[in-house]
């Protein structure tokens, strides 16, 4: 679906480039974490991909045509969900969509449909001026789905939600993977990542060190290790062992059987954890 | 078309609910009770004048106003990753802000003109041709200028010289100097057709031949206006966002 290869791309004016020479590829119905902090890259590859800066060098192919040939009907195929909610104000929500949705020639969903999906179908005539930071961005998520397209940018989709509606968008990205839809997550949330992400990319001062599953870098970065909690004279001890021969493993099984245990957890590492271990960085 | 008119629909209801209709009904009242209180016969000397200035108003400074929002609401971003094309943003907004200024303008000069003098000694054609150039050139000149800013304190320093050129042919066509350059300006042949909507060309105290290229030099402007307002966007608002 995304074929982007040995992309450089140096804003006007700037003696660094931004992004030096990354290369990556988006299969058909996959989700791909973009991860790295705040000025690593990833707003400018984002940007490039949904044709809003042209000036590049390398490859950028989406369905096949390089991004740069592809004239406005490119938007009737992708869907753009920014961070920050971007709606007329003294609209209501359900005007907001209708007047998005005759923008597309296409097939397009019924925004009625799309408010019910977000959860914000008993808000569809009420301005979007009184809408919560929740709301506004679950109408965000909502427009960008109005024309059914085959692939989907989300930058931050959670951020600066509380819990519950950080749980209601990443159900709804969760439902879209279902339904087969590739989709470009730009994210500093490595929960997120972790949850969303078929693989995940780590971007750093406009370089790509590591692409890969989740589960796959938290395994070979992490410890082949468990380690059991367990309660022993009044206080709280720790043992680890070994996880290969763990069956056989005497001490383990003794341990287990006479102790009060209280957890037994693999030493499998975070995202985060491999992401610092990786680029040196944090995200922040 | 389904997307030009969808914008257009879309703003003119932003321009309602964002009160630019009560805006433009507010100037409308002040200009009619200014002419009333004076004699009709000066009309024909003081309306171009104040049409100009009144539509300057309503589309200079609203379509300043209206840019502003959809960049506050951030609406512009999610605008650049629609289809819409950027002729039907820019369509939209020609037709949206000249009607409503010019609904304003008929209004003053048929609640005064036609009021108390009648439609003798007026050119209808001319004075509508008038009031449209004089929309289309201050919308797009108004577009190229916001496009740079992102906010009304930043764009009211550089507005005002450019408000002050806008109303520099009057100098010349007026007869208060003769500097013929000035109708390089575009509303120059605006202010040509409102002028002769009341009053006959040859009256007026410059050569007719200049009336008549300031007519065109403003027709030109408006397709430069038109050229420079599409790299614009593309410059401030596209790779802007």
């Amino acid at each position: 679906m995304i074929e982007v290869k040995d992309l450089v791309f140096t804003y006007p004016g700037a003696t660094k480039p931004a992004l030096k020479g990354i290369t990556f590829e988006i299969a058909q119905g996959e989700v791909l974490g973009f991860l790295g902090p705040s000025g690593a890259g990833k707003s400018t590859t984002q940007k490039i991909l949904i044709g809003l800066l042209s000036s590049y060098q390398g490859t950028v192919r989406v369905k096949g045509k390089e991004v740069n040939d592809w004239g406005p009907d490119y938007y009737e195929h992708i869907g753009v969900s920014f961070e920050v909610p971007n709606h007329y104000l003294k609209l209501t929500g359900l005007e907001n969509l209708n007047y998005f949705r005759s923008l597309y020639s296409g097939e397009v969903e019924d925004p009625m449909r799309l408010l019910e999906l977000v959860g914000l179908a008993d808000d569809g005539d009420t301005p979007v001026g009184q809408y919560s930071k929740g709301m506004r961005v679950r109408l965000t998520v909502a427009r960008s789905l109005l024309h059914k397209p085959e692939l989907i940018f989300l930058d931050e989709p959670t951020a600066g939600l509380d819990p519950v509606n950080a749980r209601k968008v990443m159900a709804i990205v969760e439902r879209l993977q279902a339904e087969g839809r590739t989709i470009f997550l730009t994210t500093h949330n490595m929960q997120v990542a972790d949850r969303l992400a078929d693989r995940v990319a780590f971007i750093v001062d406009g370089e790509i060190p590591t692409i890969d599953a989740p589960r796959d870098l938290k395994l070979r970065h992490g410890k082949r290790q468990v380690q059991v909690e367990f309660h022993q004279n009044g206080s709280l001890a720790a043992q680890t062992f070994p996880l290969d021969g763990l069956g056989e493993n005497n001490t383990f099984i003794e341990l287990i059987r006479r102790e009060n245990v209280e957890t037994i957890h693999t030493q499998e590492t975070t995202l985060e954890n491999v992401f610092i271990e990786v680029t040196g960085r944090e995200l922040g | 078309m389904t997307r030009l008119l969808s914008t257009i629909r879309l703003d003119v209801l932003q321009q309602w609910r964002q009160g630019f209709y009560y805006a433009g009904a507010f100037v409308a009242v002040i200009f009619i009770v200014v002419l009333h209180q004076v004699n009709p016969a000066v009309y024909p000397g003081v309306l171009p004048g104040l049409v100009l200035m009144g539509l300057m108003i309503t589309t200079f400074y609203f379509i300043a106003g209206l840019v502003l929002f959809e960049k506050s609401e951030g609406v512009l971003q999610a605008l650049v990753v629609s289809p819409l094309r950027v002729d039907e943003y820019l369509g939209a907004k020609l037709v949206s802000l000249t009607f409503l200024a010019m609904i304003e303008q008929v209004a003053v000069v048929l609640l005064t003109y036609v009021w108390r003098v009648g439609f003798a000694g007026m050119n209808i054609g001319l004075l509508l041709l008038g009031m449209l150039i004089t929309s289309l050139v201050n919308v797009l000149l108004g577009f190229i200028v916001i496009a740079r800013f992102d906010s009304i304190n930043e764009f009211l320093l550089p507005s005002a010289p450019i408000a002050m050129l806008l109303l520099a042919p009057f100098l010349h066509l007026s007869g208060l100097v003769n500097f013929p350059p000035l109708l390089l300006v575009p509303t120059g042949g605006a202010m040509v057709l409102l002028q002769w909507a009341f009053a006959p060309l040859e009256t007026f105290p410059v050569p007719v031949w200049q009336s008549v290229a300031a007519i065109a030099l403003a027709v030109i402007g408006i397709g430069v206006g038109y050229v420079l307002s599409r790299r614009t966007f593309k410059t401030f608002i596209v790779e802007g966002s």
